[in-house]
């Protein structure tokens, strides 16, 4: 169990503050909402991600990724981390750095440099785990004023949630039910597609190297998710999110008809809790507002 | 039949250990790594292959070709193999050998550049406006900070990650698109 199930570190990456900042004023709003203070950790960089540093160098990923947990260590307070990539980087990085001593030691020089040290003394959660473990499945449910029945979502949990899972254990990965359940405690059905576990495509610098092999496999994702007719697309990673968001405008730039409204869960959460669309769900290529008005009614 | 195999480099194998592939030897080539690969029937990223032609020395088939690179590294193979042979550690050890001889994507080149310069893998002059937009508060992460960004470029300046990745002092943003990330 964490330091503190109601204070944590938050760690908002890369992708949400700087693109999608609707959805980090979801997180904050529904969590305080929710009774849980989450704090800045002031001069955060990017995890690092598997697709740059770690992809060349071990070492210039793990020392990245100890600053930022060392960050977190002088607060005295465990790591949320908002987005898939950050939460396997930084949780990867902080189970090496605890069990490997001779890597610490490495680290520790390197970060010694810029008066930082990283001391092992935390743990680095996904905000699923925390919303469904150290929350709770009740809560949330009290939490909303607007039930969404009626409602069927496709839940995309995406990969570093669940893999690889003997490092991340936040979820059994052949058959994960916490993102599903917190969909339901929002009165939404979470319906079952082929291939629910796999790769949305943007991971690993495909999304930047490659654009037309990640549409080809976000296509055939969307055509899985699309055999149950939901009304959207439910993801707790901003990296996904995107994925879905700006790679269905790039498929209907293409003539294709992809249209399916995409929310971090947060959004959704928050939108149940009556909280304004502006600040938490306005930022969007894929058209959101059908959906908003037809289930919320707000316009 | 006999097959001949010419050269092939009896050392790819262990420097792929080294690298981060530490239990390459154990693949059986059964096949369950691509079964539930993202990219195996979309691109030339063939992982059951991959993994054999580490195992046969064939670097230069797997470097030539870049397919490494297509990797998603949703580690779906990792956690399906039956042998815990570990596919996508075998994948980041081609790509860290890739990298020394001097092979590396554009995507890989402007990601880690973005992150020496910028403390982030995406661009922050659109990122603060869009806070702007939606009145979310002020940013408080590397970006908002010279003396952060400092201290990554000092602590990646430890490393020969600057070298692999072709960081370069002068370097400008090409633009604010996300172009790669986890």
């Amino acid at each position: 169990m964490s330091l503190h199930a109601t204070d944590y570190a938050l760690y908002t990456g890369c992708i949400i503050p700087l693109r999608y900042p609707d959805i980090e004023n979801s997180i904050r709003e529904t969590m305080s909402l929710l009774g849980v203070n989450v704090y800045d950790m002031l001069g955060a960089g990017c995890c690092p991600p598997g697709g740059a540093f770690w992809s060349v160098e071990e070492m210039s990923g793990l020392v990245q990724s100890a600053r930022n947990l060392s960050i977190a260590e002088s607060m005295s307070k465990d790591v949320m981390a908002v987005c898939n990539g950050c939460f396997c980087y930084l949780k990867n990085s902080n189970m090496l750095l605890k069990s490997d001593q001779e890597k610490r030691e490495k680290v520790n020089t390197v970060l010694n440099k810029i008066g930082r040290k990283y001391q092992g003394t935390i743990s680095v959660y996904h905000l699923v785990e925390v919303l469904h473990d150290h929350i709770g499945i009740e809560k949330i449910k009290q939490s909303t004023k607007i039930k969404l029945d009626g409602a069927k979502a496709a839940v995309h949990y995406g990969c570093h949630l669940l893999r690889p899972s003997d490092h991340l254990m936040a979820e059994n990965p052949e058959k994960p039910h916490k993102l599903d359940a917190l969909v339901e405690a929002l009165g939404m059905e979470s319906v079952y597609y082929p291939k629910k576990l796999s790769c949305c495509g943007a991971g690993g610098g495909m999304r930047g190297n490659n654009p037309d092999v990640t549409l080809r496999i976000l296509e055939k994702k969307l055509m899985n998710i699309k055999y149950s007719e939901p009304d959207c697309i439910v993801t707790a990673c901003p990296f996904c999110f995107l994925q879905f968001d700006l790679g269905q405008k790039g498929l209907r730039d293409r003539g294709e008809d992809f249209c399916i409204p995409v929310f971090y869960y947060n959004q959704l959460l928050g939108l149940s809790m009556g909280l304004p669309k502006k600040r938490i769900a306005s930022l969007s290529e894929t058209p959101r507002d059908g959906f908003i008005k037809k289930f919320y009614g707000v316009d | 039949m006999k097959i001949v195999l010419n050269n092939t480099n009896k050392e790819l194998v262990n420097k792929v250990i080294e690298y981060g592939g530490k239990r390459v030897y154990e693949c059986f080539q059964c096949g369950m790594c691509a079964s539930g690969c993202p990219v195996a029937s979309d691109t030339d990223h063939k992982i059951k292959r991959t993994m054999h032609q580490v195992l046969l020395g064939l670097d230069e088939q797997i470097l030539d070709k870049k397919a490494i690179w297509l990797c998603t590294t949703c580690f779906m193979c990792l956690e399906r193999c039956p042998q815990n042979a570990g596919p996508t550690e075998v994948v980041f050890a081609l790509r860290r050998i890739s990298a020394e001889k001097g092979i590396i994507p554009e995507a890989q080149i402007e990601v880690a550049n973005n992150i020496y310069h910028l403390g982030h893998a995406v661009t922050v002059q659109k990122g603060i406006k869009l806070r702007e937009k939606v009145d979310a508060p002020p940013l408080t992460t590397a970006g908002a900070n010279k003396k952060y960004i400092h201290e990554i470029q000092k602590i990646v300046d430890s490393t020969h990650a600057g070298l692999l990745l072709k960081i370069r002092k002068d370097w400008k943003p090409k633009g604010d698109d996300v172009i790669a990330c986890d």
